[in-house]
């Protein structure tokens, strides 16, 4: 089963890269990525 | 003006970070405070003896153990629905659709309490602390439904069998306010003051993190291809959110742009489309119970036709009363397990053909393997 956990994890570096470190930390808590997904 | 050389530095996000729940480690390259490049891992310890010991318990098989382990019902709900077709015969079908809606109840309201984890959880992580104390507060108030749904069955073969009184439809339905609790969470206008329509949070939202559709289709899960097969192979959402319950004046927009703000404004659109599949959940609910019903048109067919009130006729229909309502030693379980050794005896007394013996001289012939050899005897 594939959970959008791992999608969310593996897209990160399109929403983060170029913007400000501040921002990661919106985006993370936007995707509301799960790690017990990505493990599966 | 002298030539400064710069470099990029490499640091850890998480899993200390708030925001990384302690399982997500992000290894990012910073340009000054832009983000040059990222690597989310997983590799933690932490999280990796989580779900090992997760595993291990499960392996272990160990009853106790596993029930420290057991899932949400909703998690569950996926072991449950293959089973579904076994279910009964067609005058269970009252039955089997209530067992669905309930199912259904039950999924949106984890829904609606999953979100509000997020909803507290994100909102803190930007900066509005007082998100997460009424993301609780509602949470809280929507455990009462869950927990008079808890003796309910998924299926119509599963019964509540000790002190069903508790998961009674008519306590689900009445529950606490149950309907004005579900509608409260997204709908409040609490969401809409502290956080919807608050500048800080528009500021630290809007225009963050956007992707275009072509990059989300690049990388995401939703791919058409996959999207269709998807569609094809889910059932679900049995009860369609109806016309009469959509707003029709709708004050925002659909979002386009692909920002922060955007998924906040859907995953809040999401809860709001839950609490109307619940509210018509429970109105679909029977409050005398589909089950007591049954029980009920069954009693008055076994008057009617003349049989034995106490069931003693021999009938099917008795069998069918005792399995569906029986606790125990009378319950379906019970009545599954005679039928099998009464299949068994049948087989047992069944003449079994006996098996073609040849005798062979050769001591590498196995009788069951045709022996073709000229010492065999016939």
């Amino acid at each position: 089963m594939r959970a959008p956990g791992l999608f969310a994890c593996q897209a990160l570096h399109k929403f983060v890269v170029g913007g400000m470190i501040a921002d990661v930390i919106a985006v993370i808590g936007s995707l509301d990525v799960v790690m017990g997904d990505v493990d599966r | 003006m002298a030539d400064v050389r710069t470099e990029t530095m490499t640091v850890n996000m998480g899993p200390q970070h708030p925001s990384t729940h302690g399982v997500l480690r992000l290894v990012l390259e910073l340009d000054g405070e832009t983000v040059v490049s990222v690597s989310p891992t997983d590799r933690l310890p932490a999280h990796r003896h989580r779900e090992d010991r997760r595993a291990e318990e499960v392996a272990a098989g160990d009853p106790a153990r596993r029930a420290h382990g057991l899932p949400r019902r909703a998690v569950q709900q996926p072991r449950v629905l293959p089973r579904r077709s076994r279910s009964c015969s067609a005058s269970t079908s009252r039955c089997r659709s209530a067992s669905a809606t309930i199912r259904v109840l039950i999924a949106e309201l984890q829904r609606i309490s999953s979100h509000l984890v997020w909803f507290g959880t994100h909102a803190m992580e930007i900066g509005a602390i007082t998100g997460l104390l009424y993301a609780f507060r509602e949470r809280e108030q929507l455990d009462e439904p869950q927990r008079a749904a808890r003796r309910l069955p998924l299926l119509p073969e599963l019964h509540p069998r000790r002190r069903p009184a508790r998961g009674h439809p008519a306590r689900l339905q009445g529950s606490g306010q149950a309907r004005s609790s579900i509608g409260s969470p997204a709908s409040s206008t609490n969401t809409k003051t502290l956080i919807t329509k608050n500048p800080i949070w528009l500021d630290r939202t809007r225009g963050v993190g956007v992707i275009s559709l072509r990059g989300l289709l690049q990388v995401g899960p939703v791919r058409p291809d996959r999207a269709r097969r998807r569609r094809r192979l889910r059932r679900a959402p049995r009860l369609p959110v109806s016309s009469a319950t959509t707003p029709t004046s709708s004050t925002s927009s659909a979002p386009s742009n692909g920002d922060v703000y955007d998924r906040y404004l859907t995953r809040v659109a999401e809860m709001r489309e839950s609490v109307k599949i619940c509210n018509q959940a429970l109105e679909r609910i029977d409050p005398v119970g589909a089950w007591a019903r049954q029980r009920q048109a069954h009693r008055a067919a076994a008057e009617g036709s003349g049989l034995h009130g106490d069931g003693s006729a021999d009938s099917a229909l008795p069998d069918l009363f005792a399995g569906l309502h029986g606790a125990g030693r009378r319950g379906l379980r019970a009545g599954r397990r005679a039928a099998r050794r009464a299949r068994l005896l049948r087989r047992v007394g069944r003449h079994q053909p006996a098996v073609a013996r040849r005798t062979c001289a050769r001591r590498d012939c196995s009788p069951a393997r045709r022996c073709t050899s000229s010492s065999s005897a016939a």
